[in-house]
């Protein structure tokens, strides 16, 4: 290799090192508290990650054929900014809330944190991005043979250890393993890598306008000596927008690149996941899209003096580069190449963090938890998740590699990309009906996913292993096996399209359509709801709902956060969040457990681990009537279901056998001629009445658990059996008095009178030490008067008690029916609950309210 | 943190100037440019895209600014 070649490679490996510098410096300025990228402009700049090799190379290539076509793709992002700036703002600050980390967490948490549904975006997003990987691997590589060997060269059929591409692609991993995984941090957020893309963002800007610059002045006399050129050589194409027949190209053009500029896994990585202030998006509204007009002034005359000079000796794709070469400029060439370098790595490491993240947090890390919870705890996780990730930088960069040599040789650089940027144009329906729909499902985002992905990759992805003959051709032409309507580009004979059209409309037609239908017919869970509202109504700042309701032990906590976050950051949630006087994390702590773990592992791996401390098998029956008490929540209903289930079908169906069994005994015993009032006999008659009064607690409990219970038999009949049990639990009376027909009470007034009733016994049994209670219930028209009175000793209504539960919670409960609730009592005599509800009286027996469902599907069953 | 009101105000105009945007650069308008002809020595709708891109871009500018 000559000296040249060495001062090419010498002088790229020295860029690297200053651009590990610049991160190393922004990451200690970081740790010192002064960030080098708090600012809007250097927000907009790393941003400007946009720009990779496609803008620097590829647009050339593509103007040189097509005209103008090539803007689409920057006129896009210009007017998502301000279009979106809602949902931007929204995807910001629900990421910044959860600890969102990554488009398939963000898609996966919005459906009630759906395992499978991350994992899905995560495959979507590897298999689609790994052609875009692919070309800048191209770039890279056929920029440095033509610095090596000259423009016109041949070099597309080099052996694979020959091959500059691979030892780019091989020093490029080790590269971003270097810059994105060095430690594992729960924001993910990585700043010495901002601050390196921006540095690449005006190195590659620099780079690109002096190489323009010089060619439309050093070269030629200037733009209008260089269009003139071009229009005696006939070249008038370049001054179209190259759209032969009509401009539905260029209109998908412009929609891909709106949808890429936020779902590109970089752009999402910079954009949301990097942004410190959400007030930065203002000012890179217009300092980003200056960017890219900046770098795209010279396009187009760099195209038309390529022509002018090549006249197609030299790959379009490269004039920027070879203009400057041929012209005897090898400094500036130099220049020109080492901007192309820095488009192709700032792409190549967001792009491979981005994904790392995904598949670490969304794929393998979800599927060894559920393989094997147990694996967990007796490995070092920070160690296997940073194992995880560098795997994947390697493995995304050889799969680009392995795409370049099979499909991309022969294909322009543009063409490569847009097959990237229709893969992940996919996820808009599911985010942006996300983000403005409550009503979408995780099947429907599902369905529409794979649905839409299946698609492109039969309509985008096969057609460029056709091209390069992986495919026989006439499948291309004649569909598969000589049917003409599964044509790939011509599905179902629709023409008239050109491919990428073709591809979009069909892709999106089934992916719109699947989210949308599925959707509609669906159901949604209660944390499919919850999220819903969270994401829908992320700028509203919503009260945020508790959602876990099982709590752990504080030291178990305390074990697992250290195992997946470290000691520092542990030390720290639990100082700010702090735990119970009784050892266990309350509720506000173990949400904060999930979050900082989130960030960490991805939300569903975060549910399933937290779920392997907080299980329900350690909770006491006690502490889950208690917390159920207090949950109106719907996140709790599904948890509900599934415990009154468990309960039903075990502890119910036991006890109620071992009635039976002891009246068996009973009856067997008497037959034998035992004495009916020994020893034997009376133990047995205890034995049968604490197995009844136990099934009776337990009937009664499931109504707890389960209000479609309490509808299916009604109100009366559950405050029976309710009181019963409370009765022969406490030995005390209590009787119910209501009248004999059904009352026409809706769904949810009968579970918070049911709730109210409920309390205000528990009140008199546990403060009034009262010996009897009598529950009147009592119609009149729509009217509904509840009176529970006590004989035990009063109080002063006026004066708060501390340990009465739930006078308040009572008054809400009426409050909420639209009745009063009055207290008549006093501290020497007993005392009346009165609850009057004008309008209880209108719904349908049982029919449930709107809010408080769901209802189990396998429908009501009897406790 | 600006206030709600004066976000939706933003919101407004940012919608709007994103629409004359995509007015701008949609057919109609654009083809009317898209002859391959030239003025002033260069190609119109070169010329015209780029003054029609600044433009937008310096309305955003101009919407954030007066915003604060």
């Amino acid at each position: 290799m000559s000296s040249w070649t060495w001062l090419v490679i010498g002088t790229s490996v020295a860029y690297l090192a200053v651009l590990f510098a610049v991160a190393f410096y922004a990451d200690r300025r970081a740790e010192a508290g002064r960030s080098v990228i708090s600012s809007g402009t250097m927000y907009a700049l790393s941003l400007a990650v946009y720009c990779t090799s496609w803008t620097y190379y590829g647009s050339v290539g593509r103007a040189s054929t097509s005209g103008m076509e090539f803007l689409a793709i920057y006129l896009g992002p210009t007017l998502a900014l301000p279009l979106g700036w809602v949902a931007l703002r929204k995807i910001i600050r629900v990421s910044h809330r959860q600890r969102i980390t990554s488009l398939a967490d963000f898609i996966s948490a919005r459906y009630g944190k759906s395992t499978s549904l991350g994992a899905v975006v995560t495959v979507i997003a590897v298999l689609g991005v790994v052609p875009y990987i692919a070309l800048q691997l191209k770039a890279v590589a056929g920029t440095f043979q033509i610095l090596w060997h000259g423009a016109a060269a041949d070099f597309s059929h080099l052996p694979v250890y020959q091959d500059t591409a691979l030892y780019a692609a091989l020093l490029l991993a080790g590269f971003t393993i270097l810059f994105g995984t060095r430690h594992l941090d729960a924001t993910e957020r990585h700043e010495g890598m901002v601050a390196a893309i921006a540095f690449d963002s005006v190195v590659k800007l620099v780079a690109f306008l002096a190489g323009g610059f010089f060619i439309v002045f050093g070269i030629f006399g200037g733009f209008s000596d260089l269009f003139r050129q071009a229009a005696d050589a006939h070249l008038g194409a370049l001054f179209t927008l190259g759209s032969g027949d009509g401009y539905g190209a260029w209109i998908w053009l412009v929609v891909l690149s709106m949808f890429a500029i936020v779902l590109l896994p970089r752009q999402w990585q910079i954009g949301v996941v990097e942004n410190v202030d959400e007030r930065h998006l203002t000012r890179a509204m217009w300092q980003f899209p200056l960017y890219l007009l900046a770098i795209n002034v010279f396009v187009l005359p760099v195209a038309a003096a390529g022509l002018l000079r090549f006249d197609g000796t030299v790959n379009a794709d490269t004039y920027v580069l070879a203009l400057p070469l041929a012209a005897g400029q090898r400094a500036l060439a130099l220049l020109v190449f080492i901007g192309g370098l820095s488009a192709a790595t700032g792409m190549i490491i967001v792009e491979c963090v981005a994904l790392s993240t995904m598949v670490s947090n969304s794929l393998v890390m979800p599927a060894l938890l559920r393989l094997n919870r147990r694996l967990l705890p007796r490995t070092d996780v920070t160690a296997l998740v940073l194992g995880i990730r560098r795997a994947t930088i390697v493995a995304v960069l050889l799969l680009g590699y392995a795409y370049f040599r099979v499909a991309g040789e022969g294909t322009a650089l543009v063409s490569i990309g847009l097959v990237s940027f229709a893969a992940v144009a996919q996820f808009a329906p599911a985010l942006l009906g996300g983000l403005f729909w409550k009503g979408g499902t995780r099947t429907g985002a599902l369905v529409g996913l794979v649905g839409g992905f299946t698609v492109w990759a039969y309509t985008l992805l096969l057609p460029t292993f056709a091209d390069v003959g992986w495919l026989r051709a006439s499948v291309l032409s004649e569909g598969p096996a000589g049917i003409r309507l599964l044509a790939p580009q011509h599905l179902f004979g629709l023409t008239g399209m050109d491919p990428t059209s073709h591809g979009m409309f069909w892709s999106m037609l089934v992916n719109v359509g699947g989210y949308l239908a599925v959707s509609l017919a669906g159901r949604r869970t209660s944390s499919e709801r919850a999220q819903a509202v969270l994401f829908v109504d992320a700028l509203a700042d919503p009260v945020r709902p508790l959602l876990r309701r099982e709590l752990a032990p504080v030291a178990d906590l305390r074990e697992l956060l250290e195992r997946f976050v470290g000691k520092q950051q542990t030390d720290e949630t639990l100082r700010r969040y702090g735990g119970s006087a009784n050892g266990l994390a309350d509720a506000e702590l173990m949400h904060q457990a999930e979050t900082v773990l989130t960030g960490s592992i991805g939300a569903a791996s975060a549910r399933l681990v937290l779920g392997s401390i907080a299980g329900e098998e350690r909770l006491r029956v006690d502490e889950v009537m208690e917390m159920i008490d207090q949950a109106s929540h719907v996140a709790a209903l599904e948890e509900r279901h599934r415990l009154a289930r468990e309960l039903h079908d075990s502890v119910s169906q036991a006890l109620f056998s071992m009635t039976l069994h002891t009246r068996a005994v009973e009856l067997a015993v008497q037959r034998d001629g035992v004495d009916p009032n020994g020893r034997v006999a009376r133990g047995l008659a205890e034995l049968r009445s604490l197995t009844q009064g136990a099934l009776a607690e337990m009937r009664a409990s499931l109504f707890q658990l389960r209000p479609e219970v309490l509808h299916q038999v009604g109100l009366v009949t559950a405050l029976r059996q309710r009181t019963e049990a409370v009765a022969a639990r406490e030995g005390i009376a209590v009787e119910v008095h209501a009248p004999v027909e059904r009352l026409a009470l809706e769904g949810g007034t009968e579970e918070e009178l049911f709730r109210l009733v409920q309390e205000a016994v528990h009140n008199s049994v546990k403060h009034a030490g009262a010996s009897r209670i009598d529950i009147v219930l009592r119609a009149d028209g729509a009217a509904l008067l509840v009176e529970i009175t006590d004989n035990g000793t009063g109080f002063d209504p006026e004066v708060p008690r501390p340990g009465a539960i739930g006078l308040t919670t009572m008054r809400e409960r009426a409050q909420r029916l639209g009745g009063e609730l009055t207290i008549d009592s006093a501290p020497d005599r007993s005392t009346t609950v009165r609850v009057l509800v004008p309008q209880a009286l209108n719904g349908r027996p049982g029919a449930v309210s709107g809010d408080v469902e769901p209802r189990s599907a396998e429908g009501p069953r009897s406790a | 943190m600006a206030g709600p009101e004066r976000n939706d105000r933003l919101t407004g105009w940012l919608v709007l100037v994103g629409v004359l945007g995509l007015v701008l650069f949609a057919p109609p308008l654009v083809a009317a440019f898209d002859h391959g002809g030239q003025v002033l020595g260069v190609p119109v709708i070169w010329a015209y895209l780029l003054l029609a891109w600044a433009a937008v871009i310096g309305l955003i500018a101009v919407v954030v600014r007066r915003s604060g």
